[in-house]
């Protein structure tokens, strides 16, 4: 009896989560019934829910800084993040630096909000001090790189408020569905952003971010997707081109880990003197 | 030379694994005006320091060496070896334990550093209290969801030290930390306990402290050495500490507050140290953020308890960062005696020049009349010139 309960459950959800996937075919059927600002939020809504359930996630980031002149600067970041199941709440994360050296042990630790600032405590090893710092705007340049605080915090449905756009091809044939999002944080550092995402896996192939003037500010690009865990696709490379200042900043990411045992008590002021 | 020194530093890391950073730097100090007192050093200084850490992680136990060493080549008393750290951390889920020297820092007032006594000051590196002697220490924690708790035992006092003849901002008489004196009869082995609680609701982060022990500032007692000249002799009182510090953070805002009250040092005293942060973001559509800090400083302490620059005292100052790639700063700031007009201006600012070298620049200058407790530095307005490799 049990068993039989338990094998009609599995069926119910499978069945489910099969019919819940939307495709580029349900979003075309809906073209004439729902408006574009509801396409635009189901789409960012599958685009959550293909991602959700990783639980915690680790990854050696480094970020290659590149000026108009073509000079170079590397940062070498571990990161690790804390997904938080409730909607209206952000995810959780910790920046550790290990390069530039003068910064290194030096670490972040950010508990997102929606609609406000993000709460968010910085450790200075040499001084072995934690300070509270204010982070108002989340449109500040993060270490001196053409991403913002914004850019690499985490992505939540209800941040945005989206608009379909139309079915558009990406480069190497991809089928992308293009979608504006406009930002709902006050002292976000942009009016608009055009997201391009693959119309099978769900995931951003290009995001183009308009500044507070409404003109062109960089363009994000998302290359060498790789999935893991079955479900979960995360790229290697991002490369974000600033159009105004000619700067651009590329992003890889190694070594991911999901599931990686973390939990909420890790994310933790008092841990913060924990890390080196 | 430079290289002999890496692969020195480097063995550890070779056959044990963990990690190695820190730095090494060359610096030149350019006093303005010729020495007050005589035999302080002339103009010019130049010095080497070296911070090498070794970091060990092994399961849940971490290890940390970090010594510190300044050469300088015209004042003896100013070089000295310290080991910051030398310790061994314990890290279980919810809590952990350390022995070994080290460092802790509390508080969240950016000019006075008024609750933070763990440590010694090491007043040969900085006027500004920031660098610390490295502590022995024993400290237990409990890490729970209401806070945090956490338990030290201290078992052996570090003096504080000060210049000799030649330095420069030095007292007219010499501090003779030879003769240094304790009121404990187990003197500088007298152990020091203490117990902090820390946690943050919302946007308010708190600390509260008490401490028993040997306190981290000497009075000055007059006295004379053995070569029979006047002197001060520093005597360190046994006290109780009790501390709050809190911080209420509400978009650009930071509202800071650091309270003492103080006993052991003739009649109880308070001391208040308070102010807000205010940042302005993306100054003039740059990248650069300009914050502006005010704080002001209150201590009533009495003629039984070691002299302090604090009593009623503002300090301003704004902190321009560039958020650039070479993260590029300055911060301005002056601190203004309430009762005897003295001024104090100085400016840091720092650059990186590629990712592994670093320029700080530092400047002090002494203004005002003089008839307050910092007289003895009226001719030592100075500027430091810091170039550092990091690895």
């Amino acid at each position: 009896m049990n068993t039989k309960i338990k094998l009609l459950i599995g069926m119910f959800l499978l069945f489910s989560t099969t019919a819940n996937a939307l495709t580029l075919a349900d979003i075309k059927n809906m073209e004439k019934s729902k408006t574009p600002e509801q396409i635009g939020l189901m789409i960012a809504t599958e685009i959550k829910a293909r991602d959700t359930g990783y639980e915690s996630t680790t990854a050696n980031l480094t970020m290659i800084l590149k000026n108009a002149y073509n000079e170079e600067s590397i940062r070498k970041i571990r990161n690790k993040t804390l997904e938080v199941p409730d909607a209206s709440k952000g995810d959780k994360t910790l920046v550790i630096f290990d390069e530039p050296r003068d910064i290194a042990g030096t670490a972040f630790l950010t508990h997102s909000n929606i609609l406000k600032a993000d709460d968010q405590w910085l450790y200075l090893p040499d001084l072995k001090r934690v300070k509270r710092i204010s982070s108002k705007s989340k449109s500040g340049s993060f270490m001196g790189s053409e991403f913002s605080y914004e850019d690499i915090s985490s992505q939540e449905v209800a941040k945005y408020t989206y608009k379909y756009i139309a079915e558009e091809a990406c480069d190497n044939n991809i089928k992308c569905l293009k979608v504006e999002a406009y930002p709902a944080y006050k002292y976000s550092g942009y009016t608009k952003e055009v997201l391009w995402i693959d119309a099978e896996r769900f995931i951003p192939i290009k995001i183009d971010y308009y500044d507070r003037k409404k003109s062109l500010l960089k363009t994000q690009t998302f290359e060498g997707y790789h999935q893991y865990e079955n479900k979960y696709w995360r790229p290697a490379i991002m490369v974000m081109k600033n159009h105004q200042n000619n700067k651009s900043t590329i992003l890889k990411a190694e070594n991911y880990v999901f599931k990686s045992g973390l939990k909420s008590s890790d994310f933790t002021k008092s841990k913060l003197k924990r890390l080196r | 030379m430079l290289k002999y020194i890496f692969i020195i530093l480097l063995i550890p890391q070779v056959s044990l694994g963990g990690e190695l950073r820190g730095y090494m730097a060359g610096e030149i100090s350019v006093f303005r005006q010729a020495p007050q007192y005589a035999g302080q050093q002339g103009t010019i200084n130049t010095a080497f320091l070296l911070q090498p850490e070794y970091i060990k992680e092994q399961g849940k136990n971490l290890f940390t060496v970090k010594p510190f060493l300044r050469l300088d080549k015209n004042d003896s008393q100013k070089s000295h070896v310290d080991m910051r750290e030398l310790s061994w951390n314990y890290f279980a889920d919810d809590w952990e334990f350390m022995a070994g020297i080290g460092k802790v820092y509390w508080g969240v007032v950016e000019s006075r550093h008024l609750v933070d006594i763990i440590n010694q000051t090491d007043t040969l590196e900085t006027i500004d209290g920031e660098e610390k002697l490295g502590q022995p220490l024993i400290q237990i924690a409990t890490l729970q969801d209401w806070g945090t708790i956490r338990f030290f035992a201290m078992p052996y006092f570090r003096e504080r030290e000060y210049g000799g003849v030649k330095s420069r901002l030095r007292t007219s008489k010499i501090i003779d930390t030879d003769s240094a004196k304790f009121e404990s009869p187990l003197n500088e082995r007298a152990p020091d306990f203490a117990i902090r609680y820390t946690h943050y609701i919302g946007d308010i982060d708190i600390g509260l402290a008490n401490f028993y022990g040997t306190s981290r500032e000497p009075l000055f007692q007059s006295g004379t050495n053995k070569a029979g000249q006047s002197v001060w002799i520093p005597y360190y009182q046994r006290i109780n500490q009790t501390s709050i510090d809190v911080q209420l953070t509400t978009e650009g805002w930071l509202w800071k507050l650091e309270g003492i009250t103080v006993s052991g040092q003739g009649e109880r005293f308070n001391a208040v140290s308070g102010g807000v942060e205010y940042t302005l973001y993306q100054l003039f559509d740059s990248e650069a953020d300009l914050g502006l800090i005010a704080e002001y400083h209150r201590d009533d302490r009495g003629r039984n308890a070691p002299i302090t620059q604090f009593d009623n005292d503002s300090f301003i100052a704004t902190r321009l960062a560039f958020n650039n790639a070479d993260d590029t700063q300055i911060l301005a700031g002056m601190f203004i005696d309430n009762n005897t007009s003295e001024h104090t201006f100085s400016i840091e600012a720092s650059t990186r020049l590629t990712d592994k070298w670093k320029v700080e620049l530092e400047a002090t200058v002494f203004a005002g009349s003089f008839t307050g407790t910092s007289g003895f530095a009226q001719k030592d307005d100075f500027a430091i010139l810091r170039l550092s490799r990091y690895f």
